[in-house]
């Protein structure tokens, strides 16, 4: 029966067949499918091909749109990776999920003993010889200043990750935990949010274990870890930034969880109590979710070398007033040199035989561990004990004769620094590569959280797939391919399936408090969005103009403006000679395309971008898709463009930015956020206003020809058409640009609403009110009256260009004066 | 003389040049109580003041002060002033010590208190790593059988006799492997490179910090804060204890050396760290009296 299922599918979804002996997950010895793969491998199969290309399709745009990255060290800097998911979820029965699920419990209390007895103890196990002198004393991770730290609950581990790997029997082993970082959490969710949506019929059921109860869980109990009972805790996930290679998990996570995304610098620590530095002043903090590693987190106690920490963070926590997860020294336990003691330790301090192996692992500081790993090299995977080398795990069956000699050699000399490790042949299964199903080497990663005495375990996980050529020491690592995991059967558990709302908050808010970094970077990428826009519209002017060259008059305008805009560096032509119309065109399409262009369209998306990245748990996904167009933007440099084609670029790039500006005013709450990318945009676009006009008005000769140029450039035609029905007028234009109050465009426009911003910010006290920001706007408010308006007219009359150009410089100052107060006063707290 | 009671000022001053916003700073200045040390008094003095609590004890067992300044400054000075007695220690005959090598073995073994608290200094830790050239170095002392103290008096005359005392050479960061090669540094460099030919010889050794008392001339008067923080080490003889030795004066310390703590290595017992916020260079001045009572 079972055989002729098999035979009913269809061609396309035979895998190609796994390398010889490893563990198929998805097939039978014989070739037919494993039960539990059955239902869904069918329901597959009745999509037919066509449809799953479609859905191929489908994940991989929402995989854009959602920009999810990766950043891997080892290309060129630190480059973005985009993420990869595959299509086919792994698929795992309830029955074997449930014997990981109690083996990875019983890990995680493990590791918890573990590190209560290293760190609160008297050291039992090292007193009693069941964990070797070297394993603490000679392990960098083991933090001396930490010892005695009082930890809330006596929870050292909070989350904890291991990667699980089947060998051809059908068993699995543990090949690692993850416990300073335990990073991948978020990709899950991630995974199964795309699935969720892709795959929505082929839930219906299955019975899939939803995630949404495990981060439910996870928020409780980092919430129940606050120290300071009598206050409702403000809990921060700690990241050290954008570059750090998880930063997108580290957002999303944030926001999944509605915690405060905060990296070192956001934080500090004053009468031994930790604050995040928010525009509104210091704000207590109680609870850190850290993703920086153990050494890193302060500089005064741990690694001075440290950017990413907080100096003083082990000093509070030695008070007692902030809570740390994990427990800052638990990578101590990460060594894989404690892996052959562990079943020991399990006996000792659980009373409990270990129910998940591990990896078989030697550790060379034991003399007998050290001649098996000696005799065996060629078979073994050696790691170094301790992670700070740069390299830290080498393959003996890839290594050459002299190679291994050398390696012999430092095992001998220093054997404490070295283990052996038996590679697990991986098991593998199903990967839909765009074309046809391929058998791939899997690993899983699952996660644990703490639920105040006891563990649970996330009913899915991260399931790692890796090349082909798949060697053991590159399977771990988080780049590369992923996929889904279902765990079948678990529906009764758990109601929160598949799980696509993304952005749920607690049911009780936390402190509103915008972290000072974070409103920093809302004002540069307001200024970044208005100045991307003015340099848009500025192009539009020339590049209109030159579509139209058959007629002499827009021509002459188009190359007047050009050597203005030029000149001035309002726009970043590379030269500043006067242009012809071919020269022109190419001149555009290095300001389009330029990468090292300062200032042009690539330079300042990219600017915008990385700005937004940083700010990542702010956004909304459908903002996020449009910033992400921008990202994108221009693409690729084609061969040549006209004019014609230039304009069309250029009127997608406009496009972006209204979508991008319309959702910040339709969908964003009036909040500080908003407010400072508003007044960056004000701010921005009132001193280009100023410096544009004041450039024109000063040129010698005739400025007529330049009026209408103008008016498009501040994006005031129809406007002033609508009032004058003229063709342009000096004292008229000046009146549309600077003095209307109803022209969103205009100068009094942008300064009423940089004032009505000032006025709502908080003061110094947290109040609102009189601030140095809203003196400073008082000053600018003075001068540009109806009398200043009626004086700039009298002297534009006289011809007066010297008085002119002062006046206007006079303004630009003013307007700098008003950024430099909103900088200094809430910004400065940032580290830069 | 069996025993002397000193008065010590110790002031060190940063000048940032520019406003520092927030510094937080970490301090090990109270001279430890041992079995030949007590300190009778300790009184610590922060500019700008600041409150600096009554410290921790660190996990070496040094008294610690942490505290922070919130306010803007340009300079920052610590002064602490305290009074130990100290009275003679004993060190036994050089020969009649246990051969390295059965130190050596001994410690493998022995899981005692003592004991393991020593195999905490066998180990690399961040600023000391033997090189393979430290090694040789402390081959030509410790021959086979050779009792553990008469090696190590003999490393520490070499080091004295071998090596130029160089203010300039050196700084903090300088690795042990330069200072071997350059022949060069000050005692600090001299106690972690003694330290590190310990180490590479398996047998445990420690960074002491703490100060000296500098003998003027004949006929010439003491200057004030010409005395100096000074560095030393001590390595561990299982039976007797910890065997203190100062390689940059080529002598086992008595009467004149005033320990404030020990460690790994000089990170463990720096007197002062701190991270500050908004300044970019800074110079420094420190200024000790170490004065008999």
């Amino acid at each position: 029966m079972i055989q002729n299922m098999t035979c009913e599918l269809p061609q396309w979804l035979n895998a190609s067949l796994p390398p010889l002996g490893s563990y198929d997950e998805m097939r039978l010895p014989g070739g037919a499918l494993r039960d539990h793969w059955r239902p869904f491998i069918e329901r597959l199969g009745a999509l037919g091909v066509e449809e799953l290309g479609n859905r191929f399709n489908h994940t991989q745009r929402i995989l854009r749109n959602h920009g999810v990255t990766y950043h891997t060290a080892t290309h060129e800097g630190n480059a973005r990776r985009p993420w990869e998911l595959d299509l086919l979820p792994y698929v795992i029965s309830q029955e074997e999920w449930s014997t990981i699920e109690r083996g990875i419990i019983q890990r995680s209390r493990l590791h918890n003993l573990i590190l209560q007895d290293i760190y609160e103890n008297p050291q039992f196990l090292l007193r009693d010889g069941d964990i070797p002198p070297a394993l603490l004393y000679a392990n960098p991770n083991y933090l001396r200043a930490c010892r005695g730290i009082p930890v809330p609950r006596r929870g050292h581990l909070q989350l904890h990750a291991v990667d699980l790997a089947r060998s051809p029997t059908g068993q699995w082993w543990v090949l690692d935990d993850r416990i300073q970082n335990p990073n991948g959490l978020g990709y899950a969710l991630e995974n199964r949010s795309i699935i969720g949506r892709v795959h929505q019929d082929l839930f219906a059921g299955l019975e899939v274990g939803g995630l949404s109860r495990f981060f439910d869980l996870l928020r409780q109990n980092l919430i129940g870890l606050n120290p300071n009972l009598d206050r409702y805790p403000r809990v921060v996930l700690l990241t050290s930034g954008s570059r750090s290679p998880a930063h997108y998990e580290h957002s999303l996570l944030a926001r999944y969880l509605g915690f405060t995304l905060a990296e070192g610098g956001d934080l500090t620590v004053r009468q031994n109590q930790v604050f995040l530095k928010t525009v509104e002043g210091p704000q207590r903090v109680d609870v850190i979710l850290r993703r920086v590693n153990d050494t890193l987190c302060d500089p005064l106690e741990l690694n001075q070398q440290s950017i990413s920490g907080i100096p003083g963070l082990v000093q509070a926590a030695r008070f007692g007033n902030v809570a740390i997860a994990n427990s800052l020294g638990s990578a101590v336990v990460e060594t894989p040199a404690l892996l052959p003691t562990l079943a020991n330790l399990s006996f000792r301090l659980l009373g409990e035989e270990l129910i998940l192996p591990n990896a078989e692992t030697w550790w060379c500081g034991d003399v007998r561990h050290c001649r098996y790993v000696l005799e065996h090299l060629d078979q073994l995977i050696i790691k170094r004990t301790f992670t700070t080398h740069k390299r830290s795990t080498y393959s003996g069956i890839e290594l050459s004769g002299p190679e291994i000699e050398k390696l012999r050699g430092s095992i001998q000399k220093w054997p404490h620094e070295f283990v052996g490790q038996r590679p697990v042949q991986l098991s593998t299964a199903p990967v839909w590569n765009g074309q046809q199903m391929e058998s791939r080497p899997i690993v899983l990663r699952v996660f644990v959280t703490a639920t105040g005495d006891s563990y649970s375990v996330l009913p899915g996980g991260l399931t790692k797939v890796s090349g082909f050529e798949h060697s053991p020491l590159k399977g771990l690592q988080l780049s590369g391919g992923s996929k889904d995991t279902w765990v079948l059967g678990r529906r009764s558990f758990d109601a929160g399936l598949p799980l696509i709302v993304l952005e749920s908050r607690p049911a009780k808010r936390m402190e509103t408090g915008v972290p000072s970094r974070t409103a920093d970077n809302f004002f540069w990428l307001g200024r970044y969005a208005e100045r991307l826009e003015q340099l848009a519209l500025n192009l539009n002017v020339i590049i209109s103009r030159l579509v139209e060259s058959n007629e002499p008059r827009r021509e002459g305008q188009a190359l007047q403006m050009a050597n203005l805009l030029g000149q001035t560096g309002l726009t970043p032509f590379s030269s500043v000679t006067e242009y012809d119309f071919s020269g022109l065109i190419s001149a555009i399409t290095e300001v389009y395309f330029g990468e090292n262009c300062q200032g042009g369209v690539y330079d300042l998306c990219k600017k915008l971008f990385n700005i937004a990245v940083s700010i990542r748990d702010r956004f909304s996904n459908q903002t996020w898709r449009v910033l992400n167009q921008l990202n994108e933007f221009p693409g690729d440099r084609e061969a040549t463009l006209n004019a014609g084609e230039l304009l069309s670029v250029n009127h997608d790039l406009l496009m972006y930015l209204s979508a991008f500006s319309g959702m910040q005013n339709e969908n964003v709450v009036r909040g500080y956020e908003w407010r400072f990318l508003d007044f960056g945009k004000r701010i921005e676009r009132s001193q280009n206003l100023c410096f544009l006009i004041k450039n024109i008005i000063i040129l010698p000769g005739d400025t007529e020809l330049l009026l209408n140029p103008l008016l498009e450039v501040c994006d005031s035609s129809m406007t002033y058409r609508r009032q004058h029905y003229s063709e342009p007028e000096l004292g008229l234009v000046l009146r549309t640009l600077l003095m209307d109050g109803s022209n969103p465009r205009s100068l009094r426009f942008n300064l009423d609403r940089l004032q009505s911003h000032a006025l709502a910010l908080p003061g110094e006290s947290g109040a609102k009110g009189e601030t140095p920001v809203d003196r400073q706007m008082q000053l600018i408010q003075n001068s540009v009256t109806e009398s200043w308006y009626g004086d700039l007219v009298d002297n534009i009359t006289k011809g007066d260009k010297l008085r002119l150009e002062g006046v206007f410089d006079e303004i630009e100052q003013q307007v700098c004066g008003v950024s430099d107060a909103l900088t200094q006063q809430y910004f400065s707290l940032v580290r830069k | 003389m069996n025993y002397i009671n000193y008065r010590i000022v110790h002031r060190t001053s940063y000048a940032y040049g520019a406003n520092v916003s927030e510094g937080t700073h970490l301090v090990r200045l109270r001279p430890r109580d041992m079995r030949h040390q007590k300190c009778l008094d300790f009184k610590l003095s922060v500019s700008p003041l600041c409150d600096t609590g009554v410290g921790f004890t660190d996990y070496f067992g040094n008294l610690c002060h942490h505290f922070t300044i919130d306010q803007p400054h340009e300079e920052f000075v610590v002064t602490s002033e305290s009074r130990v007695t100290i009275s003679m220690p004993f060190w036994p005959e050089p020969e009649e010590t246990p051969a390295w090598e059965t130190v050596k073995f001994q410690m493998a073994a022995d899981r005692g208190n003592q004991a393991l608290e020593a195999m905490e200094f066998i180990y690399d830790s961040p600023l000391i790593k033997p090189s393979k050239a430290i090694t040789a170095f402390a081959e030509q002392s410790f021959a086979r059988g050779r009792p553990i103290l008469s090696a190590a008096k003999d490393l520490t005359e070499r080091i004295f006799n071998e090596f130029t005392f160089d203010p300039v050479a050196t700084d903090v960061a300088t690795p042990v492997s330069e200072v071997m090669e350059r022949r060069r540094g000050v005692c600090q460099d001299f106690a972690q490179l003694a330290i590190a030919c310990f180490r590479g010889m398996g047998l445990p050794a420690q960074y002491v910090s703490g100060y000296l008392e500098t003998q003027p001339p004949p006929g010439i008067p003491k200057l004030i804060g010409a005395d100096a923080s000074h560095a030393w080490l001590a390595f561990y003889c299982p039976g007797i204890g910890w065997i203190e030795l100062d390689p940059t004066n080529g002598c086992i310390p008595t009467l004149h050396h005033i320990k404030i703590g020990w460690g790994r290595d000089y990170n463990d017992v720096a007197p002062i760290v701190g991270v500050i916020r908004g300044a970019g260079n800074h110079t420094l001045d420190v200024a000790v009296d170490v004065i008999p009572e």
